[in-house]
């Protein structure tokens, strides 16, 4: 070996570094399967439930059920104080709202009670406000006068 | 340990932790905040008001069947015993007389539809 011979280090690569990517894609495969299960195969079973935690059908099967025996019996307090057990954000809203879909149903006697305890309450309301009102008394027969907003739900 | 093997051990594991994240989640936050409760889970304070609704609609309609469907609604098949299960409830807890006696007349009106499909053969 003479003076002008070299050693010759071919350069290397730097090692690859293992992407950990495919931790992060088994953490969303387990959730999503997880999810599945718990939501889907093997649902929670409700018991002792409250009124506010029903389901949207059943929600509306009880707030007519509270409007009808308001209806028959014109007892307010107590359609007041059920009302309040479904959390509604605005019963007024739930009550008006629920009329208008059950007389496009075409049961006009649910409807009308729907509507008796809506004007009811907004009438109250207004009571409470300072505002003289007329408040119906509960009678089927009766149809109220107060046009209810014609707001279309949002879900 | 060869490194895909090692590779593969911590895939599965990452998947077991996002399974138990994905069941914990859903059995717990997820649920609370579904509405998705049936009638007859209500509890039974509840169920008591609700077969009060139904005996208060009894009293003014007088339609026995229509009560008995109202009651059928909560998806228990025997009225009856949605009823009586409603009235030893309001004695247990001191109902109103009235309250309670609307619903003694109910029961006595279900009692006498002879819902009871063994009886009817």
């Amino acid at each position: 070996m003479n003076d002008n011979t070299r050693e010759f280090h071919p350069q290397q690569d730097p090692p690859i570094k293992p992407s950990h990517w495919y931790l992060l894609t088994g953490v969303i495969i387990g959730l999503l399967l997880g999810l599945v299960y718990a939501l889907w195969i093997n649902p929670v079973a409700y018991q002792d439930s409250h009124p506010a935690s029903l389901s949207k059908p059943y929600k509306d099967a009880y707030r007519s059920m509270i409007a009808q025996v308001y209806a028959a019996t014109g007892n307010f307090e107590r359609a007041v104080l059920r009302l309040e057990l479904l959390e509604d954000e605005d019963p007024v809203f739930a009550l008006g709202a629920q009329a208008q879909r059950t007389l496009a149903e075409g049961k006009e006697t649910e409807a009308k009670a729907l509507a008796l305890l809506a004007s009811a309450l907004q009438a109250e309301s207004s009571l409470q406000q300072g505002f003289p009102i007329m408040i119906p008394t509960a009678t089927l027969e009766l149809v109220p006068t107060q046009t209810l907003p014609g707001v279309t739900p949002v879900p | 340990m060869p490194n895909r093997r090692r590779r593969w051990i911590f895939f599965a594991l990452a998947i077991g932790v996002g399974v138990a994240a994905g069941v914990f989640i859903g059995y717990g936050p997820a649920a609370v905040e579904t509405e998705n409760a049936e009638l007859r889970t209500l509890r039974i304070d509840y169920l008591t008001d609700y077969t009060l609704m139904v005996s208060e609609l009894y009293q003014h309609e007088g339609n026995a069947a229509m009560a008995a469907a109202r009651l059928i609604y909560i998806g228990d098949p025997s009225p009856k015993e949605s009823v009586e299960t409603a009235i030893a409830f309001a004695q247990d807890n001191q109902y109103a007389p009235k309250d309670l006696q609307l619903m003694l007349d109910l029961a006595d009106a279900i009692r006498n539809l002879n819902l009871d499909p063994e009886s009817n053969q």
